[in-house]
């Protein structure tokens, strides 16, 4: 019976290339991390704004994913750093906004709604709101 | 001509069975987050994926056993129980993230939460255990799964740089959130080399009663099909790197997955991305329930096979309908399933080493393949990316688990 096996060194070496690879690189900061997630959430909402508004999406999947998304927002504002707290809350109004459009099937007032959101997402992306 | 209507056949549902919530869940992740760059991650998963297949249906149609009936004999029950329980608990976390998938579709089309759907899901997926054949069960659902070909329509209708995407096939390090970059690597690794795939594929083998003149097909089959399938799992995240990427869109949730088509096509983008995932998940949620099955009953010596009536193969029966009652139950809870999805694939292939090796072994005993045993090209191939994988799996794995 022919076995074969890959021999101790090859694997040692990958094995410490792997490790040296990802602990070298860290994670981001806490602070970086939630930003980007803040403008995740926001470009959401303005695609499910726009997807809904082009009538690309049925009106209960864009109301249950605004919801979902303006909860998460809310759940971020007690627990992320301190710094960003102001633009959650700003974002999670904003989210609101577009939540309570789709809800009352105003397409009309939706342009306004999704402009909110996108001004806070321009204020998290600006250098001033970016962590050193 | 039959031999090359059951070569087309196979390919085709190989092509078809391909996606289901592991590969659309984690390239889209990959695609938002990094653009192309986790191409090659999708590549080394299909290699390694075909040479498996490959392997296991050549080892059922030579030796006429399946790969856990094997592994058995060769190494006794008391190791056999090592990959019983690590690759059958993994396999079972997988099951229940490919229940709620079909749950998820459901919510997509009627807004009614995804849990309200688990216990309708779950008897459906029973029901056609009980009442289907193994061709049905195979072919049936992976010929619909055959919808998710729109994937690879939507790359060429949104004009993808297909140069920059062959660029991804090199492995580059990424300039941003490198931890979160090598665990999606390895949930890919662990979507695209699931153990229960080739478990299957040889209790398949087994089932249709192949033999050595079966060998070309299983040749055919394997590499055809799922080089298709692989496309078919980099199309969908090269679809999700031009589509999110640009938006700074991470993928969280599931919700957020279902907008992948909505720019190319509209409407039916919607429509075709809920059909997709609930019929793939679907076809993968019955395969995983009859390789969870094949698996222990194969293992403790029981009467087997999906082409007995139930009453001739009562054990069998009644071990596949626990498993779906059990993955119905977790589902029923409302566990986040993106999350629990990339876990169990994350899982998968820190366990692949447990599942891979002994069959490693198998594939290069004469007094099972006789000389149709395994080249040094493939013995490698399979050992280094199965290696890969597995240091990935833990170096990444606690990293991600402290992160989130």
């Amino acid at each position: 019976m022919a076995r074969r096996r890959m021999s101790p060194p090859v694997l040692a070496s990958a094995l410490l290339i792997v490790c040296l690879g990802t602990a070298s690189c860290g994670s981001s900061s806490d602070v970086e991390q939630a930003r980007q997630r803040a403008v995740s959430w926001a470009a959401t909402t303005t695609m499910v704004g726009e997807e809904w508004s082009a009538g690309h999406v049925p009106d209960r999947y864009a109301a249950r994913t605004l919801a979902a998304t303006r909860q998460e927002v809310q759940k971020s504002i007690g627990r992320g750093p301190a710094t960003l707290t102001p633009s959650l809350q700003r974002l999670a109004d904003a989210v609101g906004g577009v939540e309570d459009a789709v809800a009352r099937r105003d397409r009309a007032v939706l342009p306004t709604r999704l402009r909110a959101v996108e001004s806070v997402r321009a204020a998290l992306t600006r250098p001033g709101e970016r962590p050193s | 001509m039959k031999k090359a209507l059951e070569i087309t056949l196979g390919i085709v549902t190989s092509v078809g069975g391909f996606l289901e919530i592991g590969s659309l869940a984690t390239a889209a992740q990959a695609g938002a987050q990094f653009g192309f760059q986790l191409t090659w991650a999708i590549a080394l998963g299909t290699v390694c994926l075909i040479f498996l297949v490959e392997m296991s249906g050549r080892f059922s149609a030579v030796s006429h056993h399946t790969v856990v009936d094997a592994m058995r004999e060769r190494f006794g029950f008391d190791f056999f129980l090592i990959p019983l329980v690590f690759v059958g608990l993994v396999t079972l976390l997988v099951l229940i993230a490919e229940l709620g998938g079909v749950c998820l579709a459901l919510q997509l089309v009627t807004g009614l939460a995804f849990p309200w759907f688990a216990l309708p899901v779950g008897f459906a997926v029973w029901l056609l255990l009980w009442k289907g054949t193994f061709g049905v069960i195979e072919e049936g659902v992976s010929l619909l799964g055959l919808v998710t070909v729109c994937f690879l329509v939507a790359v060429f209708w949104l004009h993808a740089p297909l140069r920059d995407v062959a660029a991804g096939l090199i492995p580059s390090r990424p300039a941003h959130d490198r931890a979160q970059y090598w665990f999606i690597a390895v949930s890919i690794l662990g979507a695209s080399i699931s153990p229960y795939l080739f478990y299957f594929y040889s209790s398949g083998a087994i089932e249709d009663r192949w033999d050595e003149s079966h060998l070309n097909t299983n040749r055919m089959v394997a590499t055809l099909g799922m080089t298709f399938g692989g496309v078919l799992s980099a199309a969908v995240l090269v679809v999700a790197a031009i589509v999110f990427e640009p938006r700074n869109i991470r993928i969280e949730r599931y919700d957020q997955i279902a907008l992948i088509l909505t720019e190319p096509f509209g409407w039916w983008g919607f429509v075709l991305f809920a059909i997709s995932l609930g019929i793939a998940c679907l076809g993968a949620a019955l395969e995983i329930t009859l390789a969870l099955t094949y698996m222990v009953s194969q293992g403790f010596g029981w009467m087997w096979g999906k082409n007995a009536r139930p009453r001739d193969a009562a054990r069998f029966t009644a071990m596949y309908t626990s498993i779906v009652i059990v993955a119905t139950l977790f589902v029923l809870t409302g566990l986040e399933p993106l999350k629990l999805t990339v876990l169990s694939m994350a899982l998968t292939a820190a366990t692949l080493p447990i599942a891979v090796v002994p069959f490693l072994v198998l594939m290069n005993d004469e007094h099972y393949v006789g000389d149709h045993g395994n080249s040094w090209v493939g013995n490698t191939i399979v050992l280094l990316i199965t290696a890969l994988a597995f240091v990935l799996a833990v170096v990444s794995l606690p990293l991600e688990i402290a992160g989130s």
